[in-house]
């Protein structure tokens, strides 16, 4: 391939780095969550967007949450487990029944997120791609074929309006 | 020609530098202050990754 070819190739996903941080995302998931194996997982995030105004300099700032999301299609549940980029350590694990939420549906504008309302006071979004480079920000996994699986299980048995 | 862009190009990443730095000045005081008012009261259970690993090097 020449040099034109490489440049249009585009970046090349490191499989073993991949790999390996898949199965630490399933380590830690299923150290915080009762019968772990029954559920597949993705890698996805939230953004939390705020405001700021200080003086001659102003903007809006953007906090990145990572989180491991398991889902069970027999039990219709969602297992949302809070991590960071180098999978160092996991908080708790949060769940979403399909008989106990009040709303599930995809958001398109202005992101492509799953957003799942488990009652009337607040909701999580949650983003999801196949692969993020940024491994200062996000985990490094390659999820093709998850996210894939994933957005059939959200949008025919999740969904939920 | 070129010196006065060279010039203008300067003084406006000087700018950009002092932008940064005074938005991680004031950023980093709000957050402190922000702590102290909420103490700990916002403290999230974590858990450090479990270092076992199998003869084959997986965990």
């Amino acid at each position: 391939m020449g040099l034109f070819g490489k440049l249009f190739k585009g970046p090349e996903i490191d499989m073993e780095k991949s790999r390996a941080n898949a199965e630490k995302m399933r380590v830690l998931f299923n150290h915080m969550v009762e019968n772990g194996d029954d559920y597949k997982l993705i890698f996805g995030y939230t953004e939390d967007v705020s405001r700021f105004n200080y003086g001659f300099v102003h903007g809006s700032k953007t906090k990145i949450g990572n989180l491991i999301v398991g889902w069970n299609k027999e039990s219709k549940t969602i297992a949302v487990v809070p991590t960071v980029p180098d999978l160092s350590g996991c908080g708790e694990a949060t769940y979403y029944r399909y008989n106990d939420i009040l709303k599930a549906y995809r958001n398109k504008y202005p992101t492509d997120a799953f957003v799942i309302y488990p009652d009337k006071k607040g909701y999580i979004a949650i983003n999801a791609y196949d692969w993020l480079e940024d491994e200062k920000l996000y985990v490094y996994v390659s999820q093709e074929k998850e996210l894939a699986e994933f957005t059939e299980f959200f949008m025919n048995s999740f969904y939920k309006k | 020609m070129l010196k006065e862009l060279g010039v203008i190009l300067l003084i406006m990443i000087v700018l950009v530098i002092i932008g940064n730095i005074w938005f991680d000045i004031v950023d980093g005081i709000l957050e402190k202050i922000k702590n102290l008012i909420t103490g700990n009261n916002n403290k999230t259970v974590w858990h450090e990754f479990p270092e076992n690993k199998d003869k084959n090097n997986h965990y």
